[in-house]
C-alpha cells in the first residue's frame, strides 16, 4: 500500500476543505499514514468474506401510472391516523424547526 | 438529592464550585434556580423527576443555553429548541444545570480534545475522565450531580463511568430518540445516560425513551419498562464470557472483572464461553465508519450553515476552509481520513470493507447471544490513564476503545458498572441482545448488586 505523504494530505485537504499550514500537514501526513498502515488489514478480511448474495432478480412493470397498492395505502393510513375529512389526504406530524 | 428543588440546586453549585474538573462547558445558575422556583410551587405532580438536577452533554440541544459540541467552531451557537430527550426531561420534571465538557465534536476517548481544555476525574485529577462524554461522567463522579445526559458513539458513555466509577448504558439504536442530539455519526451513535446507580439509569431510560415522531428509527419503539424489569427478581441468568473481550487487557482491569465474574456465578448466573469471530477487525471497521460518517456529517459546519463565519470576498471552497481551521488536530485527523476512505479510488478498499466486516460483527454477536442473555467483560482495556499520556500518538488513544466500539457496530444495548476494585475504578461490561434492553439493564444491576464497588 503506498504511504500517505504530504502531497495526498495537501490533496485531500483540498478535498475537505480544509486548510493546513505546513506544519499540519507534515503531522498529519505521518499520522494519516500510521493509521492507514495499523487498518491495513481491513480490506484482507472484507476480501476473505464470501460475496453478499446477489440481489433477487426482478422484472420491471410497464411504464404506466397505476394506482397503489391497497398494502401500501393501509400502511400510510396506518402511519399517518390524521385525516383530511374532506380530500381523505393525511396529514403529517409538525417537524423540527 | 431529595430535599426539594431549590435545595438540590443549592446543593449541585455548592459541589461544583468553581468547578475544579472541568466538567462543564456552561453552568446555568439562575436559569436553574427560576425552574426549581417554580417546579417547588407547583409540587411533584407525579412527575418522576421531579426537582432533580441533571446535567447534559454539550452536543444536545437544550433551548437558550449553548450547544458549543467542545468547539470553538460553534462558541457562538445558541440552541433555539429542545433536543426531545430534553424536552421529556423537562416533562419529568428535572431541572438542567447545564451543559458538560466533551472532546470536541464526540471525536475523542479521554475527554483531552475539548477546544475548553481536558476534564479531569475526579477520582484522580491527574488523570483522564475518558470520553466523549468527559463532562457528563465527571458530573455525575463528582457528585455535582445524580444523573447526566450523555452520548454513546463508540463507548462514550461507558468510557467515563469505567473511568471514574460510575453505571452508565448506551441503548439500542431506535430506543432513545436522536433528535436534538448534534448528527456526527448517525449510525452508530444513540443519546446515553449515565449515573450513580442502575436504577438511576433506569428512571432515566423511561423518562427518555419511546417513539418519537421527529425521529424515524424510533417507529414502533416500544414502551419503556426499566423500573419495572428492574423490580423483578432476575433468575437464571446466561452470562457469556468472550475470550477476545479480554485479549490485550491490563492485569489491573482483567483481575477485577474475573473476581466480578466469579461473585456473578456464586450469586446465581451460569456463564459460559462464547466466540466473537471477527471482533480483531472491530476497531479498524468502527474508524473507519466513524471517519465516513463524521466527514460527512461535518460539512454542515462551513461558517454558512453551521460555525464560525469564513470571509465573504472569497470563493466558497475559500470561506469555507477559513472557517474550519479552528477545528482541533483530532477533527482535522478524521475529516481528512473520511474523506480519503470515501473517495473514489479508495472506497472499495476501506469503507465497503468496513461495512463487510460490521456485518460479519453484528453476525457474530447475534449467534453468541443466541443461547446466553449478555455477554461480559472489561469495559476499558485499561484504568484512567495520566492526562497527555496517549495524545501524542492517536493509535494509543483509539486501542482504548477496542472493547466498546463493537456493541455499536452490532447495534446492541451495552453498558457499565463499577466493580470491587482497589484504587482507580474497574468497570465491567454489559452486552444485550438488540432490542432487549431493559434485559440487559436488569442484568447490570444484578452485577452491581452481588459484585459492585461500594461507593
Amino acid at each position: 500500500m503506498p504511504g500517505f505523504d504530504r502531497d495526498e494530505t495537501r490533496r485531500i485537504a483540498r478535498l475537505a476543505r480544509l486548510d493546513l499550514d505546513d506544519a499540519e500537514v507534515e503531522a498529519l501526513a505521518r499520522d494519516l499514514d500510521a493509521i492507514t498502515r495499523a487498518f491495513s488489514d481491513l480490506a484482507d478480511f472484507a476480501a476473505a468474506l464470501p460475496p453478499p448474495a446477489p440481489p433477487a432478480a426482478t422484472t420491471p412493470r410497464d411504464d404506466v401510472a397505476a394506482p397503489a397498492p391497497e398494502r401500501v395505502v393501509e400502511a400510510i393510513h396506518a402511519a399517518f391516523p390524521r385525516r383530511d375529512a374532506a380530500t381523505g389526504a393525511v396529514r403529517a406530524p409538525k417537524g423540527a424547526p | 438529592m431529595s430535599a426539594g428543588p431549590v435545595a438540590n440546586v443549592e446543593r449541585a453549585l455548592s459541589r461544583l464550585g468553581d468547578d475544579p474538573f472541568n466538567a462543564f462547558t456552561h453552568v446555568a445558575r439562575e436559569a436553574a434556580f427560576e425552574r426549581a422556583r417554580r417546579l417547588e410551587a407547583e409540587g411533584p405532580q407525579d412527575r418522576p423527576l421531579w426537582g432533580r438536577v441533571v446535567s447534559v452533554k454539550d452536543n444536545i440541544a437544550a433551548r437558550g443555553m449553548p450547544m458549543t459540541c467542545g468547539s470553538r467552531h460553534l462558541a457562538e451557537y445558541v440552541a433555539p429548541y429542545d433536543a426531545t430527550v430534553v424536552a421529556r426531561l423537562l416533562d419529568a420534571g428535572a431541572i438542567v444545570i447545564g451543559k458538560t465538557n466533551m472532546d470536541e465534536f464526540a471525536a475523542g476517548s479521554s475527554g483531552e480534545n475539548s477546544a475548553f481544555g481536558p476534564t479531569l476525574n475526579p477520582r484522580d485529577p491527574t488523570r483522564v475522565a475518558g470520553g466523549s462524554s468527559s463532562g457528563a461522567g465527571a458530573s455525575v463522579a463528582s457528585g455535582v450531580v445524580e444523573l447526566a445526559l450523555g452520548s454513546d458513539t463508540g463507548g462514550s458513555v461507558r468510557a467515563p463511568a469505567s473511568f471514574c466509577g460510575v453505571a452508565a448504558f448506551r441503548p439500542s439504536h431506535g430506543r432513545v430518540p436522536r433528535h436534538g442530539l448534534a448528527d456526527l455519526a448517525m449510525s452508530l451513535e444513540s443519546p446515553a445516560p449515565i449515573a450513580r446507580t442502575v436504577r438511576d439509569l433506569a428512571v432515566l431510560l423511561d423518562a427518555t425513551a419511546g417513539a418519537d415522531p421527529r425521529d424515524p428509527r424510533t417507529a414502533g419503539a416500544p414502551r419503556p419498562r426499566f423500573a419495572e424489569t428492574l423490580a423483578k427478581p432476575l433468575e437464571g441468568l446466561r452470562i457469556g464470557v468472550p475470550s477476545a473481550l479480554f485479549e490485550g487487557v491490563a492485569p489491573d482491569v482483567r483481575g477485577p472483572v474475573e473476581r466480578a465474574l466469579a461473585k456473578l456465578e456464586a450469586a446465581g448466573a451460569r456463564a459460559t464461553p462464547v466466540d466473537l469471530p471477527g471482533l480483531a477487525h472491530a476497531l479498524s471497521a468502527y474508524y473507519v465508519l466513524n471517519y465516513a460518517e463524521f466527514a460527512s456529517a461535518m460539512q454542515r459546519l462551513d461558517g454558512i450553515r453551521y460555525g464560525r463565519p469564513g470571509p465573504v470576498d472569497v470563493p466558497y471552497e475559500a470561506s469555507a476552509a477559513a472557517s474550519r481551521a479552528s477545528f482541533g488536530p483530532e477533527v482535522k485527523r478524521r475529516i481528512l481520513l473520511g474523506t480519503f476512505v470515501t473517495s473514489r479510488e479508495e472506497r472499495g478498499r476501506w469503507y465497503d470493507s468496513a461495512v463487510a466486516a460490521r456485518g460479519v460483527i453484528a453476525e457474530a454477536f447475534a449467534r453468541a447471544l443466541a443461547d446466553v442473555d449478555v455477554l461480559v467483560g472489561p469495559t476499558m482495556p485499561v484504568r484512567a490513564f495520566r492526562v497527555g499520556e496517549r495524545v501524542t500518538d492517536p493509535r494509543e488513544m483509539y486501542a482504548a476503545d477496542a472493547l466498546t466500539v463493537s456493541a455499536n457496530l452490532a447495534d446492541v444495548p451495552a453498558g457499565s458498572v463499577p466493580v470491587e476494585a482497589d484504587g482507580l475504578p474497574v468497570g465491567l461490561q454489559v452486552i444485550g441482545r438488540r432490542g432487549e434492553d431493559e434485559r440487559a439493564l436488569a442484568a447490570m444491576a444484578f452485577a452491581e448488586r452481588h459484585a459492585g464497588a461500594r461507593a
